[in-house]
């Protein structure tokens, strides 16, 4: 299970509203490389995963990911407070404002809802693993795509932070195919999958 | 900073500490310096935390109860309000 703590893991105080940048850091929560697909793919990813070690990497890894969401989710909504109809209209919100209001919806910046098909569960150790280590520098591309269209220190630090959190992610999982790559069979690391083929492993 | 921002920062970075230790030690098991490092923080963290629910309410359902429901009683983190 899980419990809620009743803090952010890195402070989100944005002081002036920007809905522009709501409409394209929405990607981070609800977009092919986002921190909702990031959660779900390691959660889901722990159950045919054989090494209890690299497991343990795909919990705590998923778990941060969840408070990844959750920055985002503050992000995206202190810079989509107190609007005014014309503010809506003159930043482009208004395609979003008219289906979610101020609310927070796991979307992509061009509007596609969330998809499960942006993760893989492929219940295969090596396949899994690679699909990790690819998904983190995928979101770090994407918070320097951000990066490079936002301006206000308010809203790049948090995105500052989120971005080296996949930087340290990918060499923890960096870890996990090592210790698995040390538990398989090193002539072969292809010839079997230990998630399927072998009851026990070690 | 007042005192509740000054221990919620507090709390923040030990357990930020913590958090990378342990991603870092599932990794290496065997790490004697890392897991001296995750011991370090780590109670500096259970202090920090335990001073911060004794004056300004719970950080976990575990710490709320008591003559009032003070769990739902802030700011929730994400609000610009809250002092996260």
């Amino acid at each position: 299970m899980w419990i809620y703590e009743r803090k952010l893991q890195y402070p989100v105080k944005i002081k002036k509203p920007d809905p522009k940048y709501a409409k394209i850091i929405i990607s981070q929560l609800g977009g092919p490389d986002g921190e909702t697909g990031a959660a779900n793919r390691y959660l889901n990813q722990r159950y045919s995963m054989p090494y209890k070690e690299v497991a343990g990497i795909l919990t705590d890894v998923g778990t941060e990911e969840l408070a990844h969401m959750e920055m985002i989710g503050a992000i995206l909504s202190q810079l989509t407070r107190d609007l005014s109809p014309e503010e809506i209209k003159k930043s482009g919100f208004d395609a979003y404002f008219v289906d979610h209001t101020a609310g927070v919806y796991p979307a992509s910046a061009a509007g596609v809802p969330f998809d499960a098909k942006y993760i893989g569960v492929k219940g295969d150790v090596i396949a899994d693993l690679n699909e990790d280590l690819a998904a983190e520098q995928k979101a770090r591309v994407t918070y320097d795509n951000l990066l490079r269209l936002i301006d206000d220190p308010d809203v790049c630090a948090p995105l500052k932070f989120l971005r080296e959190r996949e930087l340290v992610h990918y060499q923890r999982f960096g870890d996990g195919l090592r210790i698995a790559q040390d538990n398989m069979d090193f002539r072969n690391f292809y010839g079997y999958n230990p998630a399927f083929d072998r009851k026990k492993p070690r | 900073m007042n005192d509740k921002k000054y221990l919620m920062k507090q709390i923040r970075a030990y357990s930020f500490a913590v958090y990378e230790a342990a991603l870092y030690l599932d990794g290496h098991p065997d790490d004697s310096r890392a897991m001296e490092y995750f011991e370090k923080w780590n109670g500096k963290l259970a202090e920090a935390t335990d001073k911060y629910e004794k004056r300004y309410g719970p950080l976990t359902i575990y710490g709320a109860g008591g003559r009032d429901w003070r769990w739902t009683a802030d700011p929730w983190p994400w609000e610009y309000d809250s002092m996260s």
